[in-house]
């Protein structure tokens, strides 16, 4: 079920109803009867997967808090893989392997990559479950011994399909206090302004820019350097405004229920400089990999060879997460460059003048730190939009022949270009007052008339998005 | 928990906006979907301005037509008014872009009571072509701009949602139900872009029947028919609209012909017979007609050439000839201008002896005030006449023009072109419209505007287009005769 719609309306609307009037029993039964419904929506096929992978953390939290062995911990992740490695990764690899090997392996036609339809958000529950296993192994947690708070907690449908990649400890402590906020007023009005924010996001910016992005990558020989240089400026935003006001969406929603999700993002295209970046795009998937594998790798504790070596793993891991194809691995390449780059500037900044690098850069620098890095950000997002490396190529090189006076193949300019501008101009000023103000803070400290203007604008405003929903580019993963 | 009034208050406050913000919006929602705002403000040249243009005109045709015609774009540019007229049967196309039974349907409830007040009901004429059961021929735009209250949304939820589930709407039609005007996302973008839409399909294009004619021809052979398999069933909401359809028939007793389009690229005549015996059972009290590819012979030269299956103005022709002689149907011939006249109201535009431009040797005015045209002193491409400015269609969009027109009175032929339209068919520029040649009650005037139609009539129109041109801020226009081409117009629809 998308976020941006009717049924999901009357889904979260039944769903508070549920929070407010019913007893704690009853609302965690209904949430979970909702949540099932919510990822059953579209295509029920999927429940099997989900309860699979609650019923292997259900009952691997509970073996595993008995049997503390690293045999059945690799066991229990292994279990809670396998469905992400058949739906996700099978086709991948035996492709990979062919390539390799130059021959065509043959496949049962069951094992055929088009036959496999990936259950959308398998890969954010997967780590969920996984995260729930070696937090009970190292006793983070306790092992949940209610199978409804359990499943409830694996279900949670705000962050079912597209994260936050909430952990037990964090979330099931207010699953239990579900129903006893005494702030009412205040998960309601805070729900409410991050919806109202996603919404934004969501419909006016990130959906308006798909169109055109779609467009250009649809066909790309066709297209001008300058659309190619548009469309690589727009992905950039549209991802963005895409997985945030999914988020925000996924946070609101939560909030009206009285849970507090963690948030994902913290002005990711605000960094100046690519570490920066990765503590703030996708916190949770970040921290996860940081807590279940960097640091378990020894992080950054090593020689600088075993931390590069460290970091390309991750991004390697992180780039295959996104998906099972090449485009993924050599964007997951380009940012394990850049941070192995970075962390080897670093060091030797630290050594060479240990002054300095304690001292923080002026303003003027520090611009200049965050327009390179959003470009190199920007530039590798070409990797992870294009269908292959091969059209991936096709964009660079027309962005290179919009830069070459005369060698331009400019065929075709798209339409409605001043609009899709003035959208980029709504989403910078967005985010301008995103990362500077207090937004909510600000609206509410507005008198009544002000406050209701500036929403019905925003509400309006989604009158210039396109008809058809466009799905959240995460549920694919 | 406690948190201090303070906060208690502005997030009160901050609830009591969004209930104000959201207020604005269902007002907002009810001024452009019950009041029709949306076209008010940008004119007609939507999906929407259509299906509103051809129903507010349906009642008044209802009351006279011999024959009503329901259906999709099959329709609308498949079946011609002329031959009908040529046997003096007045004809009300009601085909609609993409309409199918549900739409249909919801248009004949429309025209219900007028059809009951008559005492002779029409031949009702239902395609029930197999694409019109496919899935991506959704009717959502059909069911908002007819449906046009929540209460009748309301009302046939459960046939209306069954309709959206199949054809992959669920969620737009849940959201239009809470906001109808929802609708208008497909077109904002383009409004706010500075740009226009031309989801209008063929606006404008239509004659005073409601034919919208493809002038184009298939350059290539027609492929083999095949035999289908096996039955395609339809989806069950499009049988459930189609019985709902032939309920209101029968209620009527009222004919009706099954039409099923023939420019088919799979043909099941078990199929057919299949479906027509099942509705016959269905209401053993209703004269149902079948017609379908057996009934019409096509060769090449009746389908367009693009990439469309629709039939030219031609292959129209063959099918209203079929419909003629399958239903025996006789006309009024005497009485056809009286009853076409009051369907019709008139206002004058400039007339031709006003009119400048191209070489005076080339026009003589006659003593009627009208201007015969001497193509033979004319070049290829030449502009031989254009008119002064007139009102052409108040709220009109700037640039866009829904002319709803009738061509061409008495010399057979005619070409209308819409300047500055950018055309992604073979179609949308061009109309090839005819209407009873020498009618006695519109003969006497050369180039009309009438609430909804415009009626032209030149002497000779062998190589000529009418050119609308210069259209101001949705209230002046110019026609320009242009002459097409050097060499005598082909007897057959134009290549292009």
């Amino acid at each position: 079920m998308n976020f941006v719609s009717a049924e999901y309306f009357v889904l979260l609307s039944i769903a508070v109803l549920t929070v407010r009037f019913l007893p704690h029993r009853w609302s965690v039964r209904v949430l979970l009867l909702l949540s099932f419904i919510f990822y059953g929506w579209d295509n029920p096929a999927y429940l099997p997967i989900l309860l699979f992978l609650g019923l292997i953390g259900y009952v691997g939290g509970l073996a595993i808090d008995r049997h503390r062995t690293p045999g059945v911990l690799w066991a229990l992740i292994l279990l809670s893989l396998s469905s992400l490695l058949y739906f996700k990764y099978l086709g991948f690899f035996t492709r990979v392997l062919s390539d390799l090997s130059g021959i065509a392996l043959s496949r049962p036609p069951e094992f055929s990559v088009h036959a496999l339809v990936l259950p959308i958000g398998i890969s954010f529950f997967t780590f969920q479950a996984i995260s729930y296993i070696v937090d009970v192994y190292w006793r983070d947690v306790a092992p949940e011994r209610s199978p409804t708070m359990f499943m409830l907690f694996k279900a949670f449908f705000p962050q079912l399909v597209a994260g936050p990649i909430e952990r037990a400890g964090h979330l099931i402590p207010q699953l239990k206090q579900l129903g006893t906020d005494d702030r009412r007023e205040q998960d309601l009005a805070l729900g409410g302004f991050l919806i109202l924010k996603g919404i934004f996001l969501k419909i006016v910016i990130a959906d308006n820019l798909a169109v055109f992005v779609n467009s250009f990558y649809g066909d790309i020989a066709a297209r001008s350097p300058l659309d190619a240089l548009l469309a690589t400026y727009f992905f950039s935003i549209q991802i963005y405004a895409d997985f945030y006001g999914y988020t925000l969406l996924a946070l609101g929603s939560a909030r009206l229920l009285g849970i507090d999700l963690i948030s994902n993002f913290a002005h990711p295209y605000f960094a100046e400089n690519i570490q920066q970046f990765w503590r703030r795009w996708h916190i949770t998937l970040t921290t996860w990999f940081r807590d279940y594998v960097y640091i378990p790798l020894g992080g950054n504790r090593g020689a600088p060879a075993r931390t590069v070596f460290n970091i390309a793993l991750v991004m390697l891991l992180v780039a295959l997460w996104h998906g099972a194809n090449y485009t993924f691995i050599v964007w997951g390449a380009g940012h394990a460059a850049l941070l192995a780059l970075y962390h080897l500037y670093q060091i030797g900044r630290s050594r060479i003048a240990p002054d300095q690098a304690r001292r923080s850069a002026g303003l003027f620098v520090r611009g200049i730190s965050l327009l390179v890095t959003f470009h190199l950000v920007t530039f590798l997002w070409i990797f992870f939009r294009a269908p292959s490396v091969e059209a991936a190529g096709q964009v660079i090189l027309k962005l290179w022949s919009g830069m070459v006076p005369g060698s331009s193949d400019a065929v075709t300019a798209m339409p409605y270009t001043g609009f899709y501008l003035f959208i980029t101009a709504l989403f910078i000023v967005f985010a301008v007052l995103d990362r500077a103000t207090n937004m909510e803070a600000r609206l509410k400290a507005a008198s009544l008339p002000l406050q209701a203007a500036a929403i019905a604008a925003i509400l309006l405003l989604t009158y210039a998005a396109p008809f058809d929903a466009i799905q959240f580019i995460y549920f694919q993963f | 928990m406690q948190y201090s009034s303070s906060i208690s208050s502005s997030n009160r406050r901050f609830l009591a906006a969004l209930a104000v913000g959201l207020l604005a919006l269902v007002a907002v929602d009810h001024w452009l979907y019950a009041r029709r705002g949306f076209l008010d403000l940008f004119g007609p040249a939507t999906q929407e301005g259509q299906i509103l243009a051809k129903l507010d005109k349906a009642p008044r045709f209802a009351a006279a037509a011999d024959i009503i015609m329901f259906g999709s774009s099959f329709t609308r540019s498949g079946i011609s008014t002329q031959p009908f007229l040529d046997k003096g049967i007045l004809p009300f196309n009601f085909g609609i872009s993409a309409g199918g039974p549900l739409f249909a349907y919801y248009a004949l409830a429309h025209i219900r009571p007028v059809l009951e007040a008559r005492e002779k009901k029409p031949v009702l004429v239902l395609e029930i072509n197999e694409p019109a059961g496919e899935t991506n021929l959704n009717q959502f735009e059909h069911i908002f701009a007819t449906v046009r209250t929540r209460s009748a949304l309301i009302r046939d939820f459960p046939d209306l949602l069954q309709h959206a589930r199949e054809h992959d709407k669920t969620s737009q039609f849940l959201a239009g139900v809470f906001l109808p005007s929802l609708r208008y996302r497909a077109y904002g973008r383009y409004v706010l872009g500075g740009g226009r839409f031309h989801d209008g399909s063929l606006a404008g294009n239509e004659d005073a029947g409601g034919y919208a004619a493809i002038n184009s021809i298939r350059p290539d052979e027609l492929p083999a028919v095949e035999e289908a398999s096996g039955p395609a069933p339809y989806p069950a909401s499009t049988m459930t609209y189609i019985e709902r359809f032939l309920r209101i028939a029968a209620e009527l007793d009222a004919p009706v012909v099954l039409y099923r389009f023939p420019n088919v690229k799979h043909w099941s005549s078990r199929r057919t017979a299949e479906l027509v015996a099942h509705f016959r059972a269905a209401f053993p009290t209703l004269n149902i007609v079948s017609l379908g590819k057996e009934d019409i012979a096509l060769t090449r030269d009746d389908i367009q050439s693009c990439c469309g299956m629709h039939l030219n103005a031609n292959g129209s022709d063959k099918v209203a000839a079929a419909l003629i002689d399958k239903l025996g149907l006789r006309g009024d011939r005497e009485n056809l201008a009286r009853r076409w006249r009051a369907l019709v109201d008139e206002t004058r535009i400039p007339a031709p002896a006003l009119w400048t431009g191209g070489s005076p040797d080339t026009r003589v005015a006659g003593a009627d005030g009208g201007l015969t045209i001497d193509f033979n002193g004319t070049g290829k491409n030449d502009d031989v006449l254009m008119s002064p400015a007139f009102t052409v269609y108040p709220g009109m969009a700037a640039g866009w023009l829904n002319l709803d027109m009738a061509f061409d009175l008495s010399a057979g032929h005619i070409w209308v072109a819409i300047d500055d339209v950018e055309d992604s068919g073979d179609v949308r520029n061009a109309s090839h419209v005819r209407l009873p040649q020498g009618d006695p009650a519109i003969e006497d005037r050369q180039i009309m505007r009438h609430g909804g139609m415009t009626l032209v009539r030149i002497a000779r129109t062998e190589q000529v287009r009418l050119r609308i041109t210069q259209i101001g801020d949705g209230v002046e226009g110019r026609l320009t005769l242009r002459r097409l081409w050097s060499e005598p117009r082909p007897e057959s629809p134009v290549r292009r």
